[in-house]
């Protein structure tokens, strides 16, 4: 018997167990050898794992989404409205501590963490927006009189009002961005923290050191969690911001890497370059474009 | 982002819990949903049970985070807690509850045992992603549906010998990938 036909076998000895020959055949087979009796132990775990599967997959990501909705502010809101009694007793409560709560509070910290697994936004007193890619969290201060954030996991792009008597701080673990008016992009990961400018310039400071940042070529730099040091690579890396800009710049870059990006950002799996134009230098500007209209004009920049 | 929620230990979920941290919280559901449902349906047999019986448990544990204390090993706790609704969901709705969940003693043992068949069988789900179709809807009919292989050829229009040979075809994939010529156990 060749390798298919001992698995068909041993398939057919699970599914008819009450055949005598077949059990009988089996067991002369499973006394030649070792080899054979482990072959049947694999198979028959698997077979039998197999039996007790749901129908039906676990979609993980369905599954969260349909939890977030139910985790939504606004739900719990809802159902603390038969407290209507207690509710009265604690406004009394906090008309009472009202002073003490003025005092405390200048110093309180709001904390956002983004509900979905969409991508959020959010809109500070100052009128800075933050841009949130889902599972990120950051807390700010309460009474924005001084501009601080602190960006405790995930990625955010920050677009900042210009104010030029108030800097702006976005404190990311080891590494604090110091800015008046610009967009960037922040990223806490596991061994580093990533700010990409956008927009004007930043300063990053971290462990005593501090690097001026600015937009266009080496508008990225990483802060090492392990040694606080920072590295400044060439390139510019604006296009990492398009998630929260919608803007997808390409100066003189090959088709081929433009593909990628382009895929990457719409979310298809491949964008096919034929041979021979793969390497051809192209200029693309993309701002806030639908993925019908991105293609079209990417094929006619290919062809020119 | 996946694999991270493995490695949060009880307190750092507790302490999730309790600062109502979203994005913590997301990873341990990521990192556990599905073998918390391959688990509940071990028990309730009901393909939409099994998912609300996860669902409402990962919702308990936000809503009620302040209450909650996580003890031990994250995964241990979790299975605990869909066991217990499920036999609680299964009596709420009369239904038969098996001698097998009442006999299950959540000790050490049989949780690492337990987990070890959950992962085998989430792996077994994946895998059969990369079969080819046909293959893939016969060991689906025969495995995950339970029909005979004479039924399975008479549904298809297909000869028994093709359902054996596309059940061994599947098989033999789930083991080379699987197990990669490692022993079991």
């Amino acid at each position: 018997m060749n390798n298919n036909d001992i698995t068909g076998f041993i398939i057919d000895c699970l599914t008819d167990p009450g055949n005598r020959d077949k059990q009988a055949a089996l067991n002369k087979w499973l006394e030649e050898s070792e080899e054979n009796r482990q072959l049947y132990a694999e198979l028959k775990q698997l077979w039998e794992a197999a039996a007790d599967v749901p129908p039906m997959p676990f979609n993980v990501q369905e599954g969260w989404q349909e939890l977030s909705q139910q985790m939504a502010p606004a739900a719990r809101v809802r159902r603390m409205f038969p407290w209507k009694p207690v509710a009265a007793a604690v406004i009394l409560l906090l008309l009472v501590a009202g002073g003490w709560w003025w005092q405390t509070s200048r110093n309180a910290w709001i904390t956002y963490a983004t509900p979905t697994s969409d991508i959020d936004s959010l809109t500070l007193p100052d009128g800075s927006t933050i841009h949130m890619k889902a599972g990120t969290s950051l807390s700010y201060r309460k009474l924005f009189k001084e501009r601080e954030v602190r960006l405790l996991q995930g990625e955010a792009y920050f677009d900042v009002v210009k104010d030029p008597q108030r800097q702006f701080l976005v404190v990311a673990d080891k590494s604090t961005v110091k800015v008046l008016g610009t967009a960037f992009n922040v990223r806490i990961e596991s061994t580093f923290t990533e700010v990409i400018v956008f927009e004007g310039s930043i300063s990053l400071h971290s462990g005593g050191k501090k690097l001026v940042l600015s937009s266009g070529s080496g508008n990225l730099a990483t802060v090492s969690r392990n040694d606080d040091e920072i590295r400044h690579p060439i390139g510019n890396y604006s296009n990492q911001c398009a998630w929260a800009t919608k803007e997808l710049v390409f100066e003189n870059e090959e088709a081929e890497n433009v593909a990628r990006v382009l895929a990457a950002h719409y979310h298809i799996s491949e964008i096919k370059v034929v041979e021979n134009l793969r390497h051809k230098r192209i200029t693309l500007r993309l701002h806030n474009t639908p993925q019908d209209e991105a293609m079209a004009i990417f094929g006619a920049v290919l062809d020119q | 982002m996946t694999q991270d929620g493995y490695h949060i230990s009880a307190e750092e979920a507790t302490e999730a819990l309790r600062s109502r941290n979203a994005g913590v919280f997301q990873k341990i559901y990521t990192a556990y949903s599905e073998e918390l449902f391959l688990l509940a349906y071990r028990w309730v047999k009901d393909n939409d049970l099994a998912k609300e019986v996860v669902q409402s448990l990962f919702a308990h544990l936000w809503e009620k985070g302040q209450q909650i204390e996580i003890t031990g090993n994250v995964r241990h706790y979790l299975y605990r807690s869909v066991t217990n609704r499920s036999i609680n969901e299964l009596k709420r709705q009369s239904r038969n509850v098996s001698e097998e969940v009442l006999q299950w003693r959540a000790d050490d043992a049989s949780l690492h045992e337990i987990t070890d068949h959950l992962l085998l069988q989430r792996e077994i789900v994946r895998l059969t992603q990369g079969l080819a179709p046909r293959c893939r809807e016969i060991f689906l009919l025969s495995r995950f549906e339970g029909q005979e292989p004479a039924e399975i050829a008479e549904r298809l229009g297909i000869t028994v010998n093709t359902v054996y040979f596309q059940l061994a075809v599947a098989l033999k994939y789930l083991r080379t990938h699987l197990l990669d010529g490692k022993k079991l156990q």
